[in-house]
């Protein structure tokens, strides 16, 4: 044990302290870091919101998705000028009278609603469309020589960066300022035709994560911090979105990274003179904060047309918390790496592949540690599970050796030196530390935590946070109602049916089939007929077939 | 335009003027090992750490359609067999225990290995890279059980992931045969076939080191020679070979998305100008829409157009969609007039300017930096800012009336349609009880 302290004081002097970095803070409380360096005369301008999709409000979180998208994606002259503001509106208010008649024939005779309607307003989104425009050529963002440009919306924040010649920078920051301090958010309805077209008929890239977060934190800010519901999505309207906006772009919630060949002091007036005149938007009352968390093992079954897959997950503290540098070890140990312990399951054959993360979907609250794991061969969810928990328990049970701690440290130390090393990944970890940690100095602060890394603190982690009572397990395994049993698909459409009867929104509509379904399954098989029978007995249900 | 231009200028945008005075990054350098091996040298003082990356071409000539067999199956095997003496799983807790990682990735051009670490295991980070490479050891058991899970992989993906595999692979290669991969073709691979495949592939010969770290010159000449100058001679490599005859593209269709995907390869013969061929790659997305189109450069060149076609079906629109088809004939006719007018000297210009500033926002990417010095120098075809300023309009134009034939090209589409609507029936054996 001697022998390995001293390893890992020697190797502590070894770790990053991270670049030089200068701050300033705007009149207005805009912050902005800059790490100047040497990138032929390039620059990455990274601007981060401390409000992410967790932080919606009483709206549903894919409102912020969407803000960010109509806000920070293409920008041309039309954006900037009021002209446009008459045709949003129309558009605005045939989509409302489109949804309203869906709504009300869903009710009493189903089919497409009226084609006036529908006419007229594709007609709106056409002038729309062809107002803004497709081509980039006519991005004012595109002609400032930003050759990279990305718009990412977590569960705790938004971020939206450029590269671009430094030589511009001023005129991206008139132009970045002023957008946020406009929100016209005339693109709003085209970001949400756009949306909802890319999610029709597709699985979500995770099935069934959306449920069990909002099982896991119900009353929490994650709950629904990943759910895509296209009925959610429908719903949202443009005024919803500046009314966000006005919650959440405050300038206290806003920091400027900039990275690459530029000077803070030559550079400071200029962003006074944009950034530093947004002014104090029309904040309201802040959100409602989390209830108390809940604990309680947790398990959920959930069907969907997908590969079966397993997440095994256990609740743990916000990362500001002091035991998330030991819990980031143990995530490491278990499931980081090609000779991980979890790789191990993989190299049996037990599983196609395994992920271990930390922070899902969050980290300024109580969030997960979450691994995701899809069976291999000829093995099921539950053999999987055992064979995952198994490794979890080696881990509570058994103090890890020294080697294997080591290893969890240096490959950590090589995470922060390929960040130091890419202006991208480094203007994301100063604002990620910024938002999450409510310091960016603690993006690399590590060395005393470092030194203070032993065994007992991983296994002393494993045993607190890795318990049964913290536990979410869900299982995701192919549609039921996809399957053989002719009973299902006719208790299916009998349940859609009464949903349609109801008025009840589609989307949420096949949440309830499916949970309807699955609760029906933990009846015996004459019940469940007896339950079909009753459904379709009532009025306008399908005809009554005879059923086994 | 000339609206756009006083808009932007109130707010103060230089369009042109910015980038020619950008500082120039320092070169690359380069070497070459007595057995072929080329190593091309990043020096990066700044940051304590180092990243190598080891690409090699694929075969050349007839063993094109060997490499489509055995392709797969061999980088699989690589990224799992014992290397330098070592079981694969020593060989992995080496690595990382040194603060090192190792990943094995597919290019259209042949396997590419990338290292990153610390400075302070330099040493060890070229010896490991060298082990992986020059010498795998490939075993018969290593063979089935990789043969076993790669069959799973193939067997479990869905309509969608299979479709999307054939797709790319088409347009990475388009020279190559696409037929799926079925269990009887894998089981027809012999030990003796991979072991020859990947004697004939890993060659100092065909490879390219291109390193990036906190060391000089000297330094990089020394280890380079210690950890690779023992790998056995191969031919020097010749440029990545072009098919002779355009193929018969597969018709793949999915029902999913009601989109078309729409590729258009176009044969390496055509692109006379590579100069024309990269301007062209970032203007002409730019000009028709991101969302629209895309140009895809796969292996020795092979440019693909993409047309990307999402039939609008607004949300909550009438039922009956736009027919998949008329997008793509929309953007086709685009092209068509295109491919006619040509470019104006305004258009060039900023095709131009684009390049640049794409080229010094590399500084910003150091890995992706070091990628394309690496492909570049595998291909050997090197440009850098005086091919692409002193290109004239006239070349620019000639080079895009013979790429942008699009009636002359043969068309992939990965096509994708509403998901019909649910079949409720009851199954047979209900109605024998009746």
């Amino acid at each position: 044990m001697r022998h390995l302290c001293l390893i890992l004081l020697l190797a502590s002097t070894l770790v990053a302290q991270g670049p030089e970095t200068g701050e300033r803070r705007l009149s207005n409380g805009v912050r902005v870091l800059v790490v100047e360096r040497p990138s032929g005369g390039m620059v990455h301008a990274a601007l981060f919101v401390r409000n992410g999709r967790g932080d919606s409000g009483g709206l549903p979180s894919n409102a912020v998705e969407l803000l960010a998208r109509s806000l920070f994606g293409h920008h041309t002259a039309a954006d900037i000028t009021a002209t446009p503001e008459a045709l949003v509106q129309e558009e605005e208010s045939l989509y409302q009278s489109l949804r309203f008649e869906i709504l009300q024939r869903s009710r009493t005779e189903p089919g497409a609603p009226p084609p006036d309607v529908a006419t007229l307003h594709a007609k709106a989104l056409a002038r729309l469309k062809a107002t803004f425009g497709e081509s980039a050529a006519l991005d004012l963002m595109e002609q400032l020589g930003i050759t990279t440009r990305s718009i990412h919306t977590y569960a705790d924040y938004i971020s939206t960066s450029v590269d671009l010649p430094s030589a511009n920078l001023e005129a991206w920051a008139k132009l970045e300022a002023q957008r946020i301090s406009q929100i016209h958010l005339y693109r709003f309805p085209l970001e949400r035709e756009r949306w909802l077209e890319a999610l029709r008929g597709v699985e979500p890239s995770e099935p069934g994560l959306s449920p069990l977060l909002g099982s896991a934190f119900v009353g929490q800010r994650y709950s629904s911090a990943l759910d895509e519901n296209p009925g959610a999505i429908a719903g949202l309207t443009r005024g919803d979105a500046r009314t966000l906006a006005a919650h959440l772009l405050a300038p206290d919630h806003l920091l400027l990274v900039l990275v690459g060949d530029l000077s803070m002091n030559s550079l400071f007036p200029t962003l006074e003179g944009t950034f530093g005149r947004l002014g104090s938007t029309t904040e309201g009352e802040p959100f409602a904060t989390d209830l108390q968390p809940t604990m309680g093992a947790l398990r959920l079954e959930v069907s969907r047309s997908t590969h079966p897959r397993l997440y095994l997950g256990w609740r743990i503290p916000p990362a500001s918390d002091p035991d998330t540098y030991a819990l980031r070890l143990t995530a490491q140990i278990l499931g980081h790496g090609a000779s991980s312990r979890l790789r191990g399951v993989v190299d049996r054959g037990m599983a196609d592949s395994v992920k271990t993360e930390l922070g899902v979907p969050g980290a300024r609250a109580m969030n997960l540690l979450l691994i995701t794991a899809e069976p291999g061969g000829d093995h099921g969810l539950p053999e999987l599970e055992m064979a995952l928990r198994g490794e979890v328990l080696r881990l509570q049970e058994e103090l890890v050796s020294g080697e294997e701690l080591q290893k969890a440290l240096s490959q950590i130390d090589l995470q922060q030196l390929r960040t130091e090393g890419d202006p991208a990944a480094l203007a994301a970890a100063l604002g990620s530390s910024w938002v999450v940690l409510g310091d960016w100095r603690q993006a690399f602060t590590q060395a005393r935590k470092r030194q203070e890394a032993r065994p007992e603190e991983i296994q002393r982690v494993a045993r607190q946070y890795l318990s049964t009572e913290r536990a979410v397990v869900g299982l995701v395994a192919p549609d039921r109602s996809a399957g053989e049993d002719p009973l299902d698909l006719r208790l299916a459409q009998a349940l859609r049916l009464l949903a349609k009867k109801k008025g009840i929104e589609p989307a949420k509509a096949e949440t309830l089939v499916q949970e309807g379904l699955r609760q029906l399954h933990l009846l015996a098989r004459e019940q469940r007929v007896a339950t079909l029978r009753l459904l379709e007995s009532q009025p306008g249900g399908v005809p009554p077939k005879e059923v086994r | 335009m000339s609206a756009l231009r006083r808009l932007l200028a109130s707010f103060g945008v230089a369009i042109v003027a910015a980038l020619p005075g950008l500082a120039q990054p320092t070169a690359p350098q380069a070497f070459q090992l007595k057995n072929g091996l080329r190593v091309i040298l990043v020096e990066d003082h700044d940051h304590p750490s180092i990243h190598l990356q080891l690409s090699t071409s694929w075969p050349v000539g007839p063993e094109l359609r060997r490499k489509a067999r055995l392709g797969p199956l061999v980088l699989r095997l690589l990224d799992h067999c014992p290397a330098g003496h070592r079981t694969r799983e020593a060989f992995n807790r080496a690595v990382e225990e040194r603060g090192l990682k190792l990943s094995l990735s597919d290019t259209p051009d042949g396997p590419t290995w990338d290292l990153y670490g610390g400075s302070a295991e330099i040493e060890s980070a070229f010896g490991l890279l060298a082990d992986s490479v020059c010498r795998p050891f490939v075993q018969g058991s290593d063979l089935e059980d990789q043969r076993v899970r790669f069959f799973h992989a193939i067997h479990t993906r869905t309509p969608r992931e299979a479709a999307q595999t054939t797709f790319m692979s088409f347009l990475d290669r388009p020279d190559l045969p696409t037929e799926p991969i079925t269990e009887i073709k894998l089981s027809q691979i012999y030990l003796d076939d991979v072991q020859d495949f990947i004697g004939e592939t890993l060659r100092p010969g065909r490879g390219v080191l291109a390193i990036s770290g906190d060391l000089n010159l000297n330094q990089a000449r020394q280890l380079v020679q210690t950890h690779f100058g023992t790998w056995p001679e191969g031919q020097v490599s010749a440029p990545l070979p072009v098919g002779d005859a355009l193929p018969r593209p597969p018709v793949v269709s999915l029902s999913d998305l009601p989109s078309t995907t729409l590729a258009l390869p176009f044969h390496p013969s055509t692109l006379s100008q590579r100069a024309s061929m990269e301007l062209l790659g970032l203007w002409l997305p730019r000009r028709l829409g991101e969302e629209r189109c895309h140009i895809y450069l796969g292996a020795a060149d092979w440019c693909s157009l993409l047309l990307l076609s999402a039939v609008v079906v607004p949300a909550l629109g009438p039922a009956a969609p736009t027919p998949p088809a008329a997008p793509a004939e929309a953007l086709k006719a685009e092209l068509r007039a295109l491919r006619v007018s040509g470019l104006g000297a305004t258009d060039l210009d900023q095709a131009r300017q684009l390049w640049i500033a794409h080229r010094h926002s590399l500084w910003l990417r150091p890995s992706v930096r070091l990628s394309l010095l690496s492909k570049e120098a595998l291909r050997q075809q090197t440009l850098d800012e005086s091919d692409i300023t002193s290109l004239d309009l006239a070349a620019f134009n000639a080079t895009l009336l013979a790429w942008l034939n699009v009636d002359g090209a043969r068309e992939l589409s990965l096509v994708t349609q509403l998901p019909p609507p649910p079949q409720i029936s009851m199954p047979k054996r209900e109605a024998k009880s009746k």
